[in-house]
């Protein structure tokens, strides 16, 4: 076993975990903070349609409501993350999640979250939060999570 | 080895807290070195520092270098809202609003947003809009959430793109709900619940108590505003004032006014009477000076003044608001009269709010 190169020993890893049920308690990819709280959400989500980057109204009230919990502290960083289906081209679909995220990010800033708290990235079909067969439709899927640490 | 381990360990544990302090805590918190912004901050709220008490919110809150405290939080963000710090202000709304480790009160959290927002807190500002817009926990009200709106939007682009729909409500005068005060020499500070159905109009008066037997004066402060709450951190001259918030109907012409508040248990005035007397008639100005005796002793503030507006230079006894014409009507009884009917005038704009004007001149 310890002959295999690093690289295709980690490929090994990633179908493995692909192939389980992921949900999004379970992936924990970012630094949490040292101690979760049970009573506030760590997860926010922000859903899009297919193919689409673009925060619609009953998704914009979502994020009213977010910068009603949201305290004023400095620093502390805000991780935008978005995903994508796996709907069309996996390239496509990593530029579409960070097309997403980016956007979510300009309405917190809009709502007067200061820029200099986020972080935002495009996960494209990396780590779903529901695990799909290629060109399956999964809202679930089409995410932007907002969290923070 | 042990013992020089030891003695080592409990020397650093003896520096004093002096030498952390040199150090900025903001600096060790960016740097996560929660630790020490802890000492410096526990240090400096102990002085005082409001900004410390938020800081030390903040490391219970986030959970940073210490188990997450939602009650230890909102001590930390309380004490510095009231110390007036308006990112604290703001943090204690929020907690209030989002219910985070207590019952949602966004009674309070509307307090305390307003609070900020008169801070020119952008963010409180915001909120305050959202809240009423949405009427979520509390009555709607679209004029004041276009008013925060409007403040916020300059600094948060969202606010700027808001359209709220007006509603024309049947307006109906009732008495501001007092929620905060605090009036002293170093600031002036008064918030109200807006009812959307009530008048959009409200007054906010700071008067000086006059001593005894002397006139009272022009009021300190006198604010019209259409929002629920004013900040002046100028503060007064003396301790010793009262106040009220008063409701305007649109037309001018009523109002219904919250109770006069005071500080150090300055005897209420039943009303305020402006007597207009002619120094050059000596007759008059005797008159003037028994008649102020009488109405002081009967609880009434009354100025002597020679300056007599235009508008009220033919009439007896007059007033400005509707509620004010019995005060005018048994301030009238009470003088001298030549005629059996003793003229009482309604005349818009000529008086404040409980003001009853006896022009002695015009006395027939």
């Amino acid at each position: 076993m310890k002959n295999l190169p690093i690289k295709s020993l980690m490929l090994t890893l990633g179908l493995f975990a692909s192939s389980a049920t992921l949900t999004a308690q379970e992936t924990s990819q970012t630094a949490a903070p040292v101690i979760e709280e049970a009573e506030e959400a760590p997860w926010l989500k922000v859903y899009f349609a297919s193919g689409s980057a673009t925060v619609s109204a009953d998704q914009a009230a979502t994020l009213d409501r977010a910068v009603r919990t949201f305290r004023e502290g400095d620093p502390f960083v805000m991780v935008v993350a978005g995903g994508a289906d796996k709907v069309g081209d996996p390239a496509a679909n990593l530029g579409l999640s960070l097309q997403r995220a980016t956007a979510v990010a300009t309405a917190l800033t809009n709502r007067g979250i200061p820029i200099e708290r986020l972080q935002v990235l495009g996960r494209g079909n990396s780590e779903l939060q529901v695990a799909t067969p290629d060109g399956v439709a999964e809202e679930e899927n089409r995410v932007v999570e907002i969290s923070w640490r | 080895m042990k013992n020089v381990i030891l003695s080592c360990a409990v020397s650093i544990a003896l520096l004093p807290a002096t030498s952390w302090a040199q150090e900025d805590a903001a600096s060790a918190f960016a740097s996560r070195d929660f630790a020490t912004a802890k000492a410096v901050w526990l240090s400096e709220a102990a002085d005082g520092s409001a900004e410390a008490m938020l800081g030390l919110g903040l490391l219970a809150d986030r959970g940073f270098g210490q188990q997450r405290d939602f009650d230890v939080a909102f001590d930390w963000y309380l004490q510095a809202a009231e110390l007036g710090l308006a990112e604290a202000q703001f943090n204690v709304a929020i907690m209030l609003d989002a219910g985070l480790g207590r019952e949602r009160d966004v009674g309070e959290a509307q307090m305390w947003y307003t609070r900020a927002a008169l801070r020119d807190h952008a963010r409180a500002q915001y909120n305050l809009g959202l809240l009423y817009e949405t009427g979520d926990g509390i009555v709607s009200n679209p004029a004041l959430a276009a008013y925060w709106f409007g403040k916020a939007a300059q600094t948060v682009p969202a606010a700027a793109l808001r359209e709220v729909t007006q509603v024309t409500a049947s307006r109906t005068l009732a008495e501001p709900d007092m929620i905060f005060d605090n009036v002293s020499t170093s600031q002036v500070e008064i918030v109200w619940n807006a009812d959307p159905n009530a008048n959009a109009t409200h007054l906010v008066e700071v008067i000086e108590a006059p001593r005894v037997d002397e006139n009272y004066g022009a009021p300190t402060i006198s604010v019209k505003t259409v929002t629920s709450g004013i900040l002046d951190l100028n503060g007064l001259p003396t301790e010793n004032a009262i106040w009220r918030v008063v409701n305007l109907a649109n037309d001018d012409t009523d109002y219904a006014a919250a109770d006069w508040s005071s500080n150090h248990a300055i005897e209420l005035p039943r009303g305020r009477i402006t007597l207009f007397s002619d120094p050059a008639v000596k007759s008059m100005e005797d008159a003037a000076s028994v008649f102020a005796s009488s109405l002081r002793q009967a609880g009434y503030w009354v100025q002597i003044t020679d300056d007599v507006p235009k508008q009220s230079d033919n009439f007896y006894v007059s007033y400005a608001y509707a509620s004010d014409q019995q005060l005018a009507q048994a301030v009238a009884e009470f003088l001298p009269s030549t005629e059996q009917i003793t003229p009482v005038k309604q005349l818009l704009r000529s008086t404040q709010p409980g003001e009853v004007t006896v022009n002695l001149s015009a006395f027939r």
